[in-house]
């Protein structure tokens, strides 16, 4: 899977795991985890485990709060599956 | 394990509702619970590295909440002897290594405890998950042996008889050979298949699609809804009709691409992801949209087959994971 599918499905497990929330529409890997979608503790959990379930992979290594991006996930994602 | 409104005594497990998930810790006195970490209402933000094992009063801890306290069931695990779990809790005063899914303040307060971690929170919110099931996608060359008319569904032998194009009818054939297989493999052997008013086949383990031609079929199988598109990586026959049926951006993007190769391979992706999409929402007919039309789940996989170049893209509602293999037939 590729960078670009992989941000294209993070985008879609945001909405699942946080809904379709309105600031969700134009996501990009600069939007602020916190900032711009409004990301709380919860919301964290919902979306850390909703990406862990799709790609198969563990967030074990790291802490959430280590990403401030949507991109940052997308490049941690990304190394876990290579 | 039950959760009691009572007031704790030294050993006890308690959790107090912080937002919309629980806080836990051990209890020790009024003026000494153990905890991983404050509850998250309480802590300003901070980062997983700087979250450790500190210790509060009851009133810090609770924050005016009302407090529970776990009492084991008898199907639950024994419980570890209060003034062990006070130590094994104190013991671990200043740890840190916080991960809010895999080691929180319930694994603390479980471990503490039982002796072992647990997380009910992290458990419920997976299994609201368990809908990430798999849409499997496979794909095969279509053989150039010889084929009687042999499926075991009658309707669609006759279907097949009634082709009058020898390609067509190939593909047909063995695109449902593909079916049987993908259905036999991942959900048994026990397929039966209606054809619909509509004319669309379903059957009664799965949702499944198919796909076939230049000499190559694909199905996808899966319990929701899916539907399934493979081309010939090709540029478009008619640049007009591509402008119609993709958006501004899509146009324009496939225009700014360098090379016929990687023109081809765009248009083709975009295409079979539209297709896909359109055969998973029961359309009778292939008809072209605008992306912003449609927010269903693609993906698409560039493949090759007896060295020629072919997308297959896959749409799939409810979101699942999503697996490509190539098989012989």
């Amino acid at each position: 899977m590729n960078r670009s599918e992989i941000e294209s499905r993070l985008k879609d497990l945001l909405a699942v795991a946080l809904g379709n929330k309105p600031q969700l529409q134009g996501v990009t890997s600069d939007s602020h985890l916190v900032n711009d979608l409004g990301l709380n503790s919860v919301g964290v959990l919902y979306l850390v485990i909703a990406i862990e379930e799709y790609f198969d992979i563990r967030f074990d290594d790291v802490g959430f709060g280590d990403f401030t991006t949507v991109g940052d996930v997308v490049d941690y994602v990304e190394s876990k599956l290579q | 394990m039950k959760w009691k409104l009572i007031d704790p005594v030294y050993g006890d497990m308690i959790r107090v509702k912080s937002g919309s998930i629980w806080h836990y810790g051990i209890y020790v006195s009024d003026e000494q619970v153990v905890q991983f970490g404050l509850a998250p209402r309480q802590r300003a933000r901070v980062s997983d590295a700087q979250v450790v094992v500190c210790q509060s009063t009851m009133d810090e801890f609770c924050d005016g909440s009302f407090v529970e306290v776990a009492v084991p069931e008898k199907r639950d695990k024994k419980r570890t002897p209060p003034a062990q779990t006070v130590q094994n809790a104190l013991d671990r005063l200043g740890e840190g290594g916080y991960n809010i899914v895999h080691n929180n303040c319930e694994h603390f307060a479980y471990q503490c405890y039982l002796g072992q971690k647990y997380c009910s929170q992290t458990d419920d919110i997976r299994k609201q998950f368990a809908f990430l099931s798999e849409v499997k996608v496979y794909y095969a060359a279509v053989p150039s042996t010889p084929f009687a008319l042999d499926l075991p569904t009658a309707l669609r032998n006759e279907e097949i008889a009634s082709c009058q194009n020898a390609d067509v009818k190939r593909d047909k054939y063995f695109v449902w050979k593909l079916l049987l297989r993908a259905i036999g493999s991942n959900y048994g052997k026990d397929a039966t298949f209606v054809k619909q008013p509509t004319g669309k086949w379903t059957c009664n383990l799965c949702s499944f699609s198919l796909s076939h031609g230049d000499g190559v079929v694909a199905v996808s199988v899966s319990k929701a809804d899916t539907g399934v598109d493979v081309e010939r990586v090709a540029l478009p026959s008619n640049v007009k009709v591509m402008e119609r049926v993709f958006s501004q951006k899509e146009v324009t993007d496939y225009h700014q691409l360098q090379t016929d190769e990687q023109k081809a391979l765009y248009f083709t992706q975009k295409w079979t992801q539209k297709e896909s999409t359109f055969k998973m929402l029961n359309q009778s007919s292939f008809l072209a949209s605008k992306p912003s039309e449609y927010t269903q789940h693609v993906v698409s996989k560039a493949i090759d087959v007896n060295g020629t170049s072919y997308v297959v893209s896959v749409a799939c509602n409810p979101l699942q994971r999503v697996s490509f293999c190539k098989i012989d037939l």
